[in-house]
């Protein structure tokens, strides 16, 4: 149990993890799209944000497992998911300004496992559970979808060869738009909800709920889904211009087959129980289409940067997880330790935000509708693997 | 031993196949959509049967896509 305004807080917090989710991951579903011209950035992010909105309402299955089928809401405290979400929320923004694309799945569960660790010993954390569901998955699941899409993009170039290429670039725009589409409900329907399973289970901390008769109330659903999809209208334009221009170069057919052969792996895992991460899941995707075209048109060293922050993210939130829950327990008193600590993130959040418009990156940087040479060219490039060739 | 409780392979097989099938099917589909509406809109002057066999094409193919993403709704609302 804890006290009002420590409700009040985990709640704002998780809101704002929503939000921080959004523009993290709008890349996933928009950035193919908007590197090959399909979308303006601006069209591109509200058509993610609608279906983020929309994906939120869908189910609630997501939800319940985040709320009774991982931890034990018994020993769960609201400082404890409090100390989470500031993992969670810690990490998206670092990766965000390094530009980097990393899962907030993986962050959220890296939060959670570093503020249980310091809250309640090794003994909490179910270890097996984390290496089956989190961690093995996460090292197939961009091998899967690459693979998908190297298939797919070398089938795509044979057929665009007998076509005339200005109907193949049309066509293939067309069907990025309903591919990204899919994208981004499939991540409402998925990340919106995992949101609203640390909310309800802050309200079954606090005795508001009961774990037996799971239920998500309205204002949970309706404020989860505004939050995601706020976040992701803002557009996190520094991963969508990692994703879309910094990987590989993509035309239509490419970013068609990354996206659907990320929906297909994303919904097919979904369906067999399989948690995966959007970002590695469409990252692996984007990558496959880049072989797929020509091989070694990718580039590694991003491609290398993006797996480094893929494999600290888990340690790396599950560390300022841990020094979160220890700061409020530290700090003590009731609900000071929480307020304060939350404080100090927003001002930090602030200051990492001052530091990142010193090289900020709009989306008109990334508009390629207008004419085949942007501003996104002269934002800093890597040159890719046998360039020269 | 320890790679097998680790992974469910059975779950990532189907999976793959899953992935092949909604994935690289979906491209290879709506690539033969495009294929068929281009060689369509060039055959207008061409014999029946070629445009018989472009219109097939673009009408299986184009259920195929809209089956796919029938397939993909449902199993968002299974998750």
């Amino acid at each position: 149990m804890g006290s009002e305004l420590l409700l009040v807080i985990v709640v704002v917090v998780a809101l704002a993890f929503d939000f921080t989710n959004g523009f993290h991951d709008t890349a996933n579903a928009m950035a193919t799209s908007i590197a090959t011209g399909a979308l303006k950035p601006r069209v591109a992010v509200a058509i993610s944000a609608v279906g983020n909105l929309a994906g939120a309402f869908i189910s609630i299955k997501v939800a319940a497992t985040i709320a009774t089928g991982i931890v034990d809401t018994k020993a769960i405290t609201l400082t404890l998911v409090f100390a989470a979400l500031i993992g969670a929320i810690a990490w998206n923004l670092i990766t965000w300004a390094l530009s980097l694309p990393s899962s907030s799945s993986h962050a959220l569960i890296g939060g959670i496992v570093g503020a249980t660790l310091a809250a309640l010993g090794s003994g909490a954390v179910k270890g097996h559970g984390l290496v089956t569901k989190v961690i093995m998955p996460a090292l197939f699941s961009p091998l899967i979808a690459g693979l998908v899409a190297v298939v797919g993009t070398f089938v795509a170039y044979k057929l665009v060869a007998a076509m005339r290429s200005g109907q193949a670039r049309r066509g293939y725009r067309l069907g990025q738009i309903g591919s990204a589409s899919l994208v981004s409900l499939a991540h409402g329907t998925n990340d919106a909800q995992k949101t609203m399973g640390v909310i309800t289970l802050a309200l079954i901390a606090h005795g508001d709920l009961s774990s037996q008769h799971f239920s998500v109330p309205l204002w949970v659903k309706l404020g989860c889904g505004l939050a995601i999809a706020l976040g992701t209208y803002i557009g996190g334009w520094r991963i969508i211009n990692t994703m879309g221009n910094r990987l590989t170069e993509i035309e239509a057919p490419q970013g068609f087959a990354a996206e659907s052969s990320g929906a297909s792996v994303i919904l097919a895992s979904s369906y067999f129980g399989y948690p995966l991460s959007t970002t590695h899941v469409v990252s692996g995707a984007v990558i496959g289409s880049g072989l797929g075209k020509r091989l070694a048109s990718v580039r590694w060293g991003k491609a290398g940067q993006m797996a480094g922050a893929w494999i600290l993210t888990i340690p790396g939130a599950a560390l300022i997880g841990a020094g979160a829950w220890k700061g409020a327990d530290l700090i003590g008193a009731a609900d000071a330790g929480p307020v304060v600590i939350a404080l100090l993130a927003a001002a930090l959040a602030g200051a990492l935000y001052v530091v990142t418009q010193r090289t900020p990156v709009h989306a008109a940087d990334l508009d390629r509708t207008d004419s085949s040479t942007t501003r996104a060219e002269r934002l800093p490039q890597d040159a890719p693997a046998g360039a020269a060739a | 031993m320890l790679a097998s409780s680790l992974v469910d392979t059975s779950a990532l097989w189907k999976i793959v196949a899953a992935g092949f099938a909604g994935g690289a099917g979906v491209v290879i589909a709506f690539g033969l959509v495009l294929l068929g509406t281009s060689r369509l809109g060039e055959a207008r002057n061409g014999g029946a049967a070629a445009r018989s066999g472009y219109v097939l094409l673009v009408v299986i193919c184009g259920a195929f896509c809209v089956a796919a993403l029938i397939v993909g709704f449902v199993a968002m609302t299974k998750k």
